[in-house]
């Protein structure tokens, strides 16, 4: 009885830091996946394949939830994504199924996890701190849009007018192998991946920053829920923790979002950029000990 | 006829809204008729287990209830495909790649 009791406390803390992170995510700009799967690996205990297999969980039906929204309105171009997809996909099921080899190799292997996932972070606070361009000129001249029909217009409520939007054909060539190291990095860590994606779609690309930001919420779908199958299927998840640290970030996430309006997002922003290096050298530190490279832990 | 990019997003929402609600339920349901599942978590929090599989008939309920989520995917790609063959047959053709790369993750690792 008293490890129900105990495993209950267990899950309803793992519950409300799911929560709370799907909360203050959105106010940082980053998704819910992103702060999750280092902060747990960081901090907690837990085998990272379960904290990975959650981590995606968290990104893929997020990214679901968004599309739902942003192709109804046309402010994510859903033919664009499903090209992008097929270089997330096989990249991220080759990341997934690498990262549970990589974990399986034991304390050595989890070391490497967490310690490239702490050097990642750092170049994820470098990326959301890159400048970008609100409205780009569209440049749809490439025969390649043409042909994959990436021609897009939608209405801009702020601007109250049309936008036409499209990628170009150079950026999209360019593009495109950057996508297979997001996908990549998204299936092996477990993670979100729309601090990689915004910048690739709006100065690779050079779609609006609105509908890059849209893009790159719904762009991890297709591909997380290929990585995922790995995870699940080989038996890498727990339910309690799977199903309650995603429906804890979904929900924190809706509530989030309501936030983003009120809140100081500046002071936010910054405090989560703080603490994501500080997670950050904590991975690294942790990982370092765990490989025998470094002989004690810093702190 | 609808585009595919509004029929896609109507037929994940539809199916994603009841996936919600079918983990939601699922966890209680698993929760309440198998207290087993939450001593596992302390020792999860200990880093003492790294895998899970069925054990008990109530098992299941939770684990179709993920299944069932993530084909929500699959299922939105194929309920569009006659429809992007008409929109653009270069994308539908990416599609039906995206659908055989998805099929043969699900059956393979399965074996």
């Amino acid at each position: 009885m008293a490890d129900v009791i105990s495993g209950l406390l267990v899950f309803v803390g793992l519950f409300v830091l799911s929560f709370v992170i799907g909360i203050i995510a959105p106010l940082a700009g980053v998704g819910g996946g992103v702060l999750f799967t280092p902060i747990m690996l960081g901090f907690t205990s837990i085998h990272p394949d379960l904290v990975r297999s959650a981590g995606l969980a968290i990104a893929c039906y997020s990214s679901i939830m968004a599309g739902t929204v942003y192709f109804r309105q046309r402010i994510a171009p859903f033919r664009l994504i499903l090209l992008a997809s097929t270089a997330l996909l096989p990249a991220a099921i080759i990341g997934a199924q690498l990262g549970i080899y990589v974990a399986a190799l034991g304390t050595w292997g989890q070391g490497l996890i967490r310690a490239s996932l702490g050097i990642l972070l750092f170049l994820i606070v470098v990326l959301l701190s890159v400048k970008r361009v609100d409205w780009p000129t569209p440049r749809c001249n490439s025969r390649l849009i043409d042909v994959f029909g990436l021609r897009y217009v939608y209405h801009e409520k702020t601007l109250n007018r049309d936008v036409e939007y499209c990628p170009t054909g150079l950026g999209l060539a360019a593009g495109l192998p950057l996508l297979f190291l997001v996908g990549f990095s998204s299936g092996f860590f477990g993670l979100g991946a729309a601090w990689a994606l915004i910048p690739i779609y709006n100065l690779l690309m050079n779609l609006p920053l609105k509908v890059a930001a849209a893009s790159a919420s719904a762009s991890l779908a297709i591909a997380d829920t290929g990585a995922l199958w790995g995870y699940i299927l080989r038996e890498r998840f727990h339910p309690e923790l799977f199903i309650g640290a995603t429906l804890g970030v979904i929900i924190g996430a809706n509530l989030g979002a309501k936030l983003l309006l009120i809140a100081r997002v500046n002071f936010v922003r910054r405090l989560i950029l703080a603490i994501m290096i500080f997670n950050g050298i904590q991975l690294i530190n942790r990982g370092l000990f765990e490989m025998g490279i470094i002989p004690h832990r810093l702190f | 006829m609808k585009p595919a990019d509004h029929m896609y997003a109507e037929v994940t929402r539809a199916l994603l809204y009841v996936a919600l609600v079918a983990l939601a339920t699922s966890l209680i349901i698993h929760a309440t008729l198998n207290p087993g599942a939450l001593e596992e978590l302390s020792k999860i929090i200990n880093g003492e287990l790294n895998i899970w599989a069925p054990q008990t008939p109530v098992d299941y309920v939770p684990l179709y209830a993920i299944y069932f989520i993530n084909l929500i995917v699959p299922i939105g790609l194929i309920y569009v495909l006659p429809t992007l063959f008409k929109e653009n047959k270069l994308i539908a053709i990416l599609t039906v790649f995206i659908l055989i790369l998805l099929t043969l993750m699900i059956l393979t690792v399965e074996e």
